[in-house]
């Protein structure tokens, strides 16, 4: 980004085709650090409105968006301004997958509740998808691939225009939660420790959980970017994570964290057992319900009263079925949707 | 941390045959300033740091001023040592205290660097309050570790006194004694909201302590930014109703954690406001970190303690099986 960098914190136009006729509307290009206020102003009115769930920070945004993976901050970002007030914002991203070498050419949007159904989310898609045949024809490969959207499952609006645009329903995700009640046991199998995670392991776990995931459903090689961005979190909390190890050898990890910032907004205290992962060569004998069944024990001495996490549904290695026996039910579905090229 | 205010005066640099001497230069020191304090990590007396945690104390410090308060020492190109001059008001003893820490290089200690750093100190702290608080007391203050022979031989020599001991105390986490809390007092997290009532709670809590200061507002600030000691979601915090009524503190410091080959967590600012004392509180929640601690796969905990404090803490922690390993001494001389 740097030849680039000398444009940031300054108004630079982007035209936006079949922009809606909206009085004082202007599309402009990411302005560097100065935009997360407003973008974390549009992520508050959607938690208001019952769009969104409260955990985003003005350093979640830091982290994200100083680390951005297949993602130009220069022109794989825009943003909708309504008389000087930014309302809306899209996020282009590529990623490969590693299962068939596809592209998935992704369509991330935020619109503001009170500037939503007015045109600007269908004009929002039209650009990321220009972007995506962009780079669909300079990318090695690059043809071979889909556009991809998410949205919430009770969102109906947002999911009304992503089908007329053309987009399907392909993959179901549930947020699950538990309380932290009752609390099951499950022992480690027979040679296999847990201890507490040291910075020169981070590397280590980051390699690990990465070659669990890629068994996952649209796995894709990770980037530094997304390392840079992993530490950098405020979510990154390794000294929560439960590590289980054979040897020097990293087995699974369960990345526990939890959002104080999250938790007051929403006037809770959860604890999220997250980037659940075993290693293929070790699976099959418990070591994930036992490191969540710790994981769940520590948030208690934590003084936290529920757990939580996100899974795909159709997960090829049955997680569903063991989050399910370990106690966790569904809040909310998010939806993934695709469209071909 | 840039100098705002360009009235500031220099003490004359430290002179040794053989070393050079200049003040900070800016974040370009840090990583010379990691060198140096980590050529020193198999030293238990010494801590242990990383560039970004360097970073993140120098972001917002609130008793140095860099530019005037250090110094550092070069062997050629080579840095070796540097020392910086802190201050703060005591409100017990009515006076400014002028601390300082200094690092010296493992290769290059108890070579003529001490003595000239120490005097330097002195000068520029003198300096500072002469400048600054002309009509008021002020001290010279150093905390050095008890088997530190050598620099208390040198504060010796130079007129300081002992004036108050503080034990570092540890223990393991085999067996975790179970005390409970008083009906009416429950445990639950602080949220961001909450950070300013813990730290004035805790500042609340400190007032009748030995060597108690008034902290500025920027001392806050670098409290909550501190990512090894500010861990909110590890904190005991017992609430009656919206009042805090005690805390723990606590904290793992993975970096040293790493460098000692030890896993420790620390349950530190212990400590219970007026109204609830003698209820059995601090007790109930060192057992609940201590417990915590265990869940973190921790193998022991530690704590440091002034060993004259008037509330009695120093039993309260050797009740709950903790145990001396070092002592340090403050020693003091008027400026």
């Amino acid at each position: 980004m740097s030849k680039k960098e000398n444009k940031m914190n300054t108004f630079e136009e982007y035209p936006l085709k079949n922009a809606p006729k909206i009085e004082g509307l202007v599309s402009r290009h990411f302005q560097g650090e100065i935009d997360y206020p407003k973008m974390l102003a549009i992520f508050q009115n959607l938690h208001s409105a019952g769009q969104y769930i409260g955990d985003t920070t003005i350093k979640t945004l830091e982290a994200e968006y100083n680390n951005l993976s297949n993602c130009d901050p220069h022109d794989d970002l825009i943003f909708i301004e309504v008389l000087g007030k930014t309302v809306a914002f899209c996020r282009f991203y590529w990623e490969r997958q590693i299962s068939n070498q596809e592209y998935a050419y992704a369509v991330i949007f935020r619109v503001d509740p009170a500037w939503q159904g007015k045109g600007i989310e269908q004009a929002l898609i039209e650009w990321g998808e220009s972007r995506g045949r962009h780079y669909a024809g300079t990318l090695p490969g690059g043809e071979a691939g889909f556009f991809l959207a998410f949205s919430r499952e009770t969102d109906q609006n947002r999911l009304n225009i992503l089908t007329t645009s053309g987009y399907e329903v392909k993959r179901y995700y549930h947020s699950m939660s538990r309380d932290l009640v009752d609390l099951p046991e499950r022992p480690m199998p027979e040679g296999i420790t847990v201890r507490p995670v040291l910075p020169k392991d981070y590397r280590k776990i980051w390699d690990a959980s990465n070659d669990a995931f890629q068994d996952e459903y649209g796995a894709s090689d990770p980037t530094e970017e997304w390392y840079q961005g992993y530490l950098a979190s405020p979510n990154f909390q390794p000294i929560l994570w439960q590590v289980a190890w054979d040897g020097d050898e990293v087995v699974g990890s369960v990345q526990n964290y939890l959002s104080l910032e999250e938790n007051e907004l929403e006037k809770r205290r959860r604890g999220y057992t997250e980037a659940i992962s075993v290693r293929r060569e070790w699976r099959g004998r418990g070591v994930a319900s036992a490191l969540i069944c710790r994981s769940m024990e520590m948030f208690k001495m934590l003084n936290m009263d529920e757990v939580a996490l996100t899974a795909d549904t159709q997960n090829p290695t049955g997680a569903m079925r063991l989050y399910t026996a370990l106690g966790y039910r569904r809040y909310l579905t998010f939806l993934e949707l695709q469209k071909p090229l | 941390m840039e100098n705002q205010n360009n009235d500031h005066k220099f003490a004359p640099l430290p002179q040794l045959a053989g070393f050079t001497f200049r003040r900070f230069a800016g974040p370009e020191d840090y990583p010379a300033m990691v060198e140096i304090i980590m050529s020193n990590k198999d030293d238990p007396n010494n801590t242990v740091t990383s560039l970004e945690d360097i970073t993140a104390d120098y972001a917002n410090l609130s008793e140095s001023i860099p530019v005037r308060d250090m110094v550092f020492a070069f062997l050629k190109q080579q840095p070796v040592a540097y020392c910086r001059s802190t201050n703060m008001w005591e409100e017990s003893s009515n006076s400014w205290i002028y601390g300082w820490l200094m690092h010296i290089h493992h290769d290059w200690k108890r070579q003529g660097l001490e003595e000239v750093l120490v005097a330097w100190l002195e000068d520029q702290a003198l300096l500072n309050h002469l400048t600054l608080h002309p009509t008021a007391e002020g001290m010279h203050s150093a905390f050095v570790p008890e088997e530190d022979q050598y620099r208390l031989d040198i504060l010796q020599g130079r007129a300081y006194s002992p004036t108050r001991h503080f034990e570092d105390m540890k223990r393991d986490l085999m067996e975790i004694p179970d005390y409970p809390l008083p009906e009416g007092i429950e445990v639950k997290p602080a949220f961001p909201s909450q950070y300013r009532q813990v730290w004035d709670a805790d500042v609340e809590a400190f007032q009748d302590h030995w060597g108690a200061t008034i902290p500025p507002e920027s001392e806050f600030q670098e409290w909550i930014s501190n990512k090894n000691y500010f861990q909110p979601y590890l904190w005991q915090i017992a609430w009656d109703g919206n009042e805090i009524a005690g805390m723990v503190l606590n904290f793992i410091n993975l970096t040293e954690n790493q460098e000692r080959g030890r896993l420790r967590g620390y349950t530190e600012n212990i400590c219970v406001r007026k109204a609830w004392r003698g209820k059995g509180i601090a007790k109930a929640l060192i057992c609940r970190s201590m417990k915590m601690m265990k869940a973190l796969g921790m193998e022991e905990v530690a704590l440091g303690v002034d060993s004259e404090n008037i509330s009695g803490a120093t039993k309260i922690y050797y009740d709950l099986g903790y145990r001396s390993y070092k002592r340090s001494v403050v020693l003091r001389k008027p400026l």
